[in-house]
């Protein structure tokens, strides 16, 4: 009966299957193998260790968790940061250089010296034909012009009958550049100009605070101005001659201005009327007459 | 070796492998971001117009503190003076011409009578030449004039506003190509709601 009952495949002495018995008792593994496999989970840690070393949320999480996602730098913030930082930068420099102060000082000192020079003008061109007075003037003149010694001249020399100041205005336009280089720089306008307020002459400049003095002059004259400027008429032998002269000069210097104008060397009779008419006309509703 | 062996030492060697790979591409990529941070920091520069306009504000703001003209109006004036300006300077066709010189009376009630539209910015006067055809100065000569810039000086403060006086340069050319670049005034009032008033224009001679 016992030989019929089918036996459990386990040594009934031992306490675990054989299949159990079996794996323990494997012999033991080669050490090649062992050598590999070490390496290899080796590996695997060190590589885990790296990645966690070389992320900043894994090596510094205290760190990374204080940090939101707005404060953590990438290209795009870097890029703006760095435009921001070259901008402050240009920015700073302009502020280092030229205080409220500072500059309300230069643009007054400015002012004071452009209203000599105005006032020198003035008298430098009335006293035209007084030679000392005249040279004085000009003395004067290149005395507050230093750096511009060539503008120590009258600038604008009307008929003797025209009536016009030079008038300075407050300077307040600063130049970035001049500022940012630590030689504070501001603009000075002249305008040459009659009773009602119509421009005759222009003149710019501009006033360097290093060295207290004016450099940089442009001037013009408007056709306005042009106008009241009295030709040598010893020169011509008729009146029609000095006003032709007149007109080629002022079709000359229009030519000068704007090139899209017939280059015509000779006046047309038209023109010559239209000219003569309105310098005419000009002249009579100034006051002006070269009788 | 037996079969539990060779899958311990296959999957050994694979998350080996997988690690390496993690490790290195982890590596890669934090190279690559640190490199173009460095890219970003060093290669990237500021257009020279944004660094003038902050450089500019800041001059502007102590200037105002300084002399107490109102850079901020003169900035905005500014804007409505160019405006002006281009229509008076900027046109290179017949019908431009008069479009701009009837935006000048429609758009800045500048009177048609007024120095400016009569001396400086006359009527364009339109001929028939003698294949029948409608021709004026500007299209026949192929004329063009453009704005380039102005400089503005505040030469009068009144209770409404600034009186400026401005520097203007143009460029012009003509059917030949010819060009070039010229002066020349612009007078105005700009009141304290930015209307534009008084525009005169004159040419600079010499």
């Amino acid at each position: 009966m016992a030989s019929l009952i089918e036996q459990p495949d386990f040594d009934e002495h031992a306490s675990v299957p054989r299949q159990v018995q079996e794996v323990q008792e494997l012999p033991p593994a080669p050490r090649w193998f062992k050598v590999v496999c070490g390496i290899c989970w080796v590996v695997v840690l060190v590589s885990i260790a790296g990645v966690f070393f070389f992320t900043p949320a894994f090596s510094a999480p205290s760190e990374a968790a204080e940090t939101t996602d707005e404060e953590t730098p990438n290209v795009e913030e870097v890029e703006s940061a760095a435009l921001d930082s070259e901008v402050a930068e240009a920015t700073a420099a302009i502020q280092n250089n030229l205080s409220a102060e500072d500059a309300e000082a230069i643009s007054n000192d400015a002012y004071d010296l452009a209203q000599q020079i105005a006032s020198a003008q003035a008298n430098a061109r009335t006293n035209m034909y007084d030679e000392e007075l005249y040279d004085e003037w000009i003395k004067k003149l290149q005395e507050l012009l230093p750096e511009a010694p060539n503008q120590a001249v009258v600038w604008y020399t009307p008929s003797n009958d025209t009536e016009f100041s030079w008038d300075t205005f407050q300077p307040y336009i600063f130049e970035a550049d001049k500022v940012s280089a630590a030689e504070p720089a501001v603009r000075v306008l002249w305008l040459a100009r009659l009773e009602d307020g119509t421009v005759l002459s222009w003149a710019r400049a501009l006033y360097d605070a290093n060295s207290s003095a004016f450099v940089d002059f442009e001037r013009g004259i408007t056709s306005e101005g042009y106008a009241l400027i009295p030709i040598d008429r010893e020169e011509f032998e008729s009146e029609d001659d000095a006003l032709l002269s007149d007109m080629q000069e002022t079709i000359k210097g229009l030519q000068d201005l704007n090139p899209v104008l017939p280059d015509e060397e000779e006046v047309t009779e038209e023109q010559k009327q239209d000219a003569f008419a309105l310098r005419e006309a000009n002249r009579e509703k100034n006051g002006v007459s070269f009788e | 070796m037996n079969r539990p062996r060779w899958i311990a030492l296959i999957v050994s060697i694979v998350i080996g492998i997988f690690a390496i790979t993690w490790f290195v591409v982890t590596i890669m990529t934090r190279t690559a971001e640190a490199n173009a941070l460095i890219e970003a920091e060093q290669a990237e520069s500021v257009p020279e117009e944004v660094v003038e306009s902050a450089q500019n504000q800041a001059l502007s703001e102590i200037s105002e503190e300084a002399t107490g003209i109102s850079q901020s109006k003169i900035d905005e004036d500014r804007e409505v003076i160019e405006e002006v300006a281009k229509l008076i300077y900027s046109w290179s066709t017949g019908d431009e011409y008069r479009e701009n010189r009837q935006a000048l009376i429609d758009k800045y009630n500048i009177p048609e009578d007024s120095s400016l539209l009569v001396n400086f910015m006359p009527p364009l006067v339109a001929t028939t030449d003698s294949d029948g055809e409608v021709v004026d100065e500007v299209s026949e000569l192929k004329l063009h004039s453009e704005f380039v810039s102005l400089e503005p000086y505040v030469v009068g403060i009144t209770d409404d506003g600034y009186d400026y006086y401005c520097i203007v340069t143009s460029s012009s050319s003509d059917t030949n190509g010819a060009t070039a670049e010229g002066e020349s005034a612009l007078a105005c009032h700009v009141d304290s709601s930015g209307n534009i008033s008084d525009v005169t224009a004159t040419t600079f001679i010499g």
